[in-house]
């Protein structure tokens, strides 16, 4: 048997707007939820960024060379060699091995044209602290340039400026944890109600309870208060 | 003789409602001469003895001689809304053991009398299928210009079907949020099956904004500059 199925948007938003409770009800509580979830798993990272340089003050030759070299083997501080030579760096409170330093590292450069007289290369490391970001961001940025000056056989790479201070990284990641729990605890309710709107066999309309214009309506009784 | 109290709904926009479904009947009367009906929930819950007084006491305060009878003998006492321990009714009388006389409650609105439903028991069934009904119906039809049945919900016992073919007419009570459509169709199709006739469907415990928008002037009369002056018959009003 075929059973029609009717959509009235109108009753069906009418029946969202009149549980406006349970849908603030159910992202009050998926809130809650998201927020105790991103506290207990995501961990509060830090970054901080060294700047390295190249540029040669005296050649026109071997500024174009220490900064197209910067420029192809920025990648060089993201490897272990480079990681092995910041360990030394690092004193012994610090327990990370070159692996551990490789994984936290990453670069970004400016370089958009290899004509440049001078490059510059962002190396950011993260960190569970700050302190420990500034560090091993120190710490690979000179491992870096001794690195690259011992390829380039010249002093033209050079650290800039050093980092000092660790800044928040994934701040943002609990926040959108949270938004999206807010967002699913109101979409689940407003799903339900919606869907038991369309499945409903309740009378919500006079007219539904007509049958189809086959029984008269003889009369309307309103549930006013008795007052 | 016995007597009873019957008490409106103090709120005169519900009244009011009422009133207009009392018309509709008493139209129904002039078009086709019906003078029993049968007010019959879908469900329970759905407010139908409420529909049936409020509907005996508007006709009655209409001027219309009108019987309120109550034919749910399944319930006990203690949960109707009119019944009194001890109280003989319908069901004494389609036993046989009390006359039609001592049938009648008279109570205290003018033109309204009433009929309870006994003591109650066993048999329901075929006492409302006896003899006995149809002569009693028979009876008040010359007695009266209106017979409210009230009877127990569509969906909770056949006693509803029994009775909707002995009278002129039948009225569906569904509630808002509370009737299923489903079932108020099939209370349709099996009353109409049945050889019943099924008259419509008063929609009870419409929400008030729903109601606003059907009758839209609905609290016109209401208003204090016409009511300061206007006299209306307080029968039955506490």
């Amino acid at each position: 048997m075929n059973k029609e199925i009717r959509i009235d948007i109108a009753k069906i938003f009418n029946s969202i707007l009149q549980k406006w409770w349970i849908i603030v009800c159910s992202m009050a509580a998926f809130l809650a939820a998201a927020n105790v979830y991103a506290e207990a798993t995501v961990v509060k990272t830090y970054e901080a960024t060294t700047i390295v340089f190249s540029m040669a003050y005296e050649s026109l030759s071997d500024s174009l060379t220490g900064a197209s070299a910067l420029s192809a083997y920025a990648d060089l501080a993201t490897s272990r060699k480079v990681a092995e030579i910041a360990l030394t760096y690092l004193s012994g409170e610090y327990e990370y091995d070159a692996n551990d330093i490789k994984s936290m590292i990453s670069t970004s450069t400016t370089a958009t044209n290899s004509s440049r007289l001078s490059e510059k290369i962002y190396i950011t490391a993260k960190a569970e602290s700050p302190e420990h970001a500034v560090a091993i961001a120190n710490a690979v940025a000179n491992a870096f340039v001794i690195e690259m000056q011992s390829m380039t056989g010249g002093n033209t790479v050079q650290v800039l400026d050093s980092a000092q201070k660790g800044y928040i990284s994934n701040g943002n990641e609990k926040n959108l944890i949270r938004v999206i729990g807010a967002f699913i605890g109101m979409i689940i309710p407003i799903m339900i109600i919606f869907f038991k709107g369309i499945l409903t066999d309740e009378v919500y309309r006079i007219e539904d309870a007509a049958c189809d214009g086959e029984l008269e309506i003889l009369a309307v009784i309103p549930d006013f208060d008795n007052k | 003789m016995m007597y009873k109290e019957l008490y409106r709904q103090k709120n005169t926009k519900v009244t009011d409602a009422y009133d207009r479904l009392a018309v509709a009947i008493h139209l129904k009367n002039r078009q086709f001469g019906y003078k029993t009906f049968m007010i019959c929930g879908t469900e329970p819950g759905t407010g139908t003895t409420t529909t049936s007084i409020e509907l005996a006491i508007s006709m009655a305060n209409a001027g219309w001689r009108t019987v309120l009878v109550d034919c749910d003998m399944r319930k006990e006492v203690s949960f109707k809304r009119l019944g009194e321990n001890g109280e003989s009714g319908l069901y004494e009388y389609l036993k046989g053991d009390i006359s039609e006389k001592d049938l009648i409650s008279l109570t205290n609105v003018e033109n309204l009398d009433y009929i309870s439903n006994g003591k109650g028991g066993e048999e329901q069934v075929s006492l409302l299928c006896s003899a006995n009904l149809q002569e009693l119906l028979d009876n008040l039809k010359k007695e009266y210009d209106y017979v409210i049945l009230d009877v127990p919900a569509f969906t909770s016992s056949v006693d509803c079907s029994i009775l909707a073919v002995q009278v002129d007419a039948v009225v569906l009570v569904a509630a808002q949020h509370n009737s299923s459509r489903s079932t108020i169709d099939k209370a349709r199709k099996t009353f109409e099956s049945d050889g019943a006739n099924v008259l419509g469907v008063v929609v009870n415990r419409l929400d008030e904004r729903t109601y606003k928008k059907v009758i839209s002037n609905y609290d016109y009369f209401l208003k204090k500059k016409y009511r300061a002056g206007a006299k209306r018959g307080n029968g039955g009003k506490r």
